[in-house]
């Protein structure tokens, strides 16, 4: 794709997100109805979409096998709802917005090239998704792609679990200074 | 609980006056001497003088109550605690990170212990261009040194860690100008950890130091109460109003409390002195509340260094260069320093993912990364930012220019510089256009191409400065070179919202003097009006 397709697909895609945003707000179809309890601000198209992304955003570092890292991604999605919990409401919408592009079939479509479900999506989609928000010339996409990155990135790299791969042995003198 | 909590045997042994507002069941109206609004490096500091004078002070504190036993090193319990929006507010258009406290004590229970004095170019900068009087190199020294004593601030002693070791070779590499960091330290253990709250009570932060000071001059503490509006009348505040915070930090319980007294200080920082001036309606007729907020934004480069750094252990900040700060032919000066990369920070920053991401963190021992902190507000094209109230919520609009960028540019290429020439293997540049270079010919090739637009390189700041400036004239500042707001006889502003350009370093001392000079002032002219 050369970047006269990738200009002409920014200008179609941000409008499709504007609209989408918009549409979703005028019809009531954002997915904001209360979730079953499990979590304060994500829906459960929410946890859907992220389950899909996240071992596509976190490859190689997640655990292998499938139990496994089922429940690393449920960590990471915890530590997320608990971290947007904290958000202010610009902040907050922000991401809302952008959660309600990457659930709703025609907007996802348009904007990240995934057509299928996000549980059917294959992880070269998912991939070529990625590359395309992180290098599009449509600034918004950027932005989309980071808010995704530093949640999911630093929601599992919070956690102990995902220390020995990146060479950290934890805090100093736990036995002494930490006291939870 | 091998360390002792000092707050808390302390508030124990010394029957401090703390209420968790969100506990509270009734409405209540409390009356004092002095109401401060904020408990960071300003309010702080404010509580200690005016309560040593004899006044009855109340401290007020939107975020919760946490000590050295609620500090486990734990990055992500930190952020969600201690740390606005959970260490993820954002400029409004989301394309800069924002760093600031949330919690008894602000930011300084979060900082890095960094402590500069306002250096003497830009206090000259403020008399000469913002016409503030009054803050003279010769009038500050001696609240800068107060300061220092009480917070025992002393250039780091010990030998810097690895990650700002590598700062310090390459620029004696370049044969370029560096020194070492004092910090306000006693009996730091160097872990790395201040970030996420000192778990030894060596960091000298509002939370050990003046807070308890005032607590146990008699003044009260009301916590997890969000001062939602001040009530004027023709030219004074008459009373803050508050809403009580619930166990979650952040939704009210119904509960409202109203504080009142003759005198009133506000301490809430660059974001939210503004907001809550805004949404109180305060008198503006100059249109410049929330005006000239600076906030020295960082970008950042990373490096594959050939020996272990383990850039998550020891003293963040030790080593400074100030090399391209002040004599800049133009463009925007900038100060190096360090981050401390524990995984969390780390991995949030380097804008990868998939094995791209894990790669790198995989590095992460073996990695260092280098930031300038650009000198915002010092020229016509660099004014800083504005604050709007979104949903009732202050939000920064920080907009960056091409003389920013241009200095963004520039400070990449001296941090790949510097880190080469320090001996690393590869540098990445954080922008998306970027990769690892292998040496500094295709890095400096590489920086020069990157397309400098929003979204695309990652932007931070950790230093909120300015929104309520001080001066004397009332069309360009927010309250006067004393700081006393220009429409109302009784609001004052103490702390970092009152500097009229950024600082040139990170700003927790230049509060810490201002605070001290301005409060020991309002503590003369309220007992002089008594």
């Amino acid at each position: 794709m050369n970047r006269r397709d990738f200009l002409k697909l920014g200008a179609v895609s941000s409008t499709a997100l504007a609209a989408t945003s918009l549409t979703a707000t005028l019809t009531g179809c954002s997915d904001t109805v209360e979730p079953n309890g499990q979590w304060k601000i994500l829906t459960p198209s929410d946890g859907v979409m992220l389950a899909a992304i996240a071992p596509v955003m976190l490859k190689g570092s997640l655990p292998t096998d499938a139990k496994s890292q089922k429940a690393a991604i449920a960590t990471i999605l915890n530590t997320i709802d608990m971290g947007l919990d904290k958000f202010d409401p610009h902040n907050l919408k922000q991401v809302r917005d952008l959660f309600n592009v990457l659930n709703f079939g025609v907007a996802r479509g348009l904007t990240t090239g995934v057509w299928s479900k996000w549980e059917d999506a294959s992880e070269a989609d998912i991939e070529q998704f990625l590359q395309r928000w992180r290098n599009s010339s449509v600034s918004l996409f950027n932005l989309g792609y980071n808010g995704l990155n530093k949640l999911l990135a630093a929601s599992w790299y919070g956690q102990p679990q995902a220390w020995p791969k990146a060479g950290y042995p934890g805090p100093l003198h736990p036995d002494v200074l930490i006291t939870k | 609980m091998a360390i002792p909590d000092i707050f808390k045997q302390r508030a124990q042994a010394e029957n401090w006056d703390i209420t968790n507002a969100g506990t509270l069941a009734q409405h209540a109206t409390i009356e004092a001497d002095v109401i401060i609004i904020g408990t960071g490096a300003g309010g702080g500091v404010s509580a200690e003088t005016l309560s040593q004078a004899g006044l009855k002070v109340v401290m007020i504190e939107e975020g919760g109550l946490f000590t050295s036993d609620n500090f486990n090193m734990d990055e992500l319990q930190a952020y969600g605690d201690l740390y606005q929006e959970g260490a993820a507010r954002a400029s409004k258009d989301g394309a800069i990170a924002i760093f600031q406290g949330r919690a008894v004590g602000g930011t300084t229970v979060v900082n890095w212990t960094s402590s500069f004095r306002t250096p003497n170019s830009t206090l000259e900068h403020w008399s000469k261009h913002h016409a503030v009087k009054g803050a003279s190199p010769a009038e500050m020294t001696p609240y800068f040194e107060q300061m220092e004593k009480r917070l025992n601030v002393e250039k780091w002693a010990m030998p810097p860690n690895a990650n700002n070791d590598i700062l310090k070779k390459g620029c004696e590499a370049n044969d370029w100008s560096w020194a070492v960091i004092p910090r306000n330290v006693s009996g730091c253990w160097d872990l790395g950890y201040c970030g996420t709250g000192c778990p030894t009570n060596a960091k000298q932060s509002m939370l050990v130091t003046t807070v308890p000071e005032a607590l146990k001059n008699g003044a009260s503490l009301y916590y997890r109460c969000s001062a939602d509006r001040i009530v004027f009348s023709e030219h004074k505040a008459e009373a803050v109003e508050c809403l009580a915070l619930g166990a979650d930090g952040k939704t009210p319980t119904g509960v409202k409390l109203t504080f009142k007294a003759p005198h009133i200080v506000l301490s809430g920082g660059a974001i939210n002195n503004p907001g809550l001036l805004m949404r109180s309606n305060a008198p503006d007729p100059h249109n410049r509340i929330g005006k000239r907020t600076t906030i020295h934004p960082v970008n950042a480069t990373l490096a594959k260094m050939p020996e272990t750094v383990n850039p998550f252990y020891g003293a963040p900040q030790s080593i400074y260069s100030d090399h391209f700060q002040w004599n800049t032919d133009g463009d925007i000066g900038f100060k190096l320093e360090v981050p401390p990369l524990q995984p969390t920070m780390g991995a949030q920053i380097v804008g990868f993912h998939g094995m791209q991401l894990t790669q790198t963190m995989e590095d992460l021992p073996n990695s260092q990364s280098t930031i300038a902190l650009l000198r915002d507000g010092f020229h016509e094209d660099s004014q800083g930012g504005t604050i709007e109230l979104v949903d009732g919520k202050p939000v920064l609009d920080y907009p960056i220019t091409d003389y920013l960028w241009h200095g963004f540019r520039k400070a990449f290429h001296v941090m790949a510089e510097l880190q080469f020439a320090a001996g690393a293997k590869s540098v990445y540049p954080l922008h998306h256009d970027a990769t690892f270079y292998s040496n500094l010919k295709e890095c400096k090739a590489a920086i020069d191409q990157l397309p400098y637009e929003l979204h695309r390189q990652r932007i931070m700041t950790a230093h909120l400065m300015g929104g309520c400036t001080m001066g004397e004239d009332q069309r360009e500042s927010v309250v006067d070179s004393q700081s006393r707001f220009h429409h109302a006889d009784n609001l004052y502003v103490i702390d970092g919202s009152l500097f009229p350009t950024s600082i040139g370093a990170n700003p927790q001392l230049s509060i810490y003097g201002l605070a001290l000079k301005q409060s020991t002032q309002l503590a003369a002219t309220i007992k002089q009006s008594k």
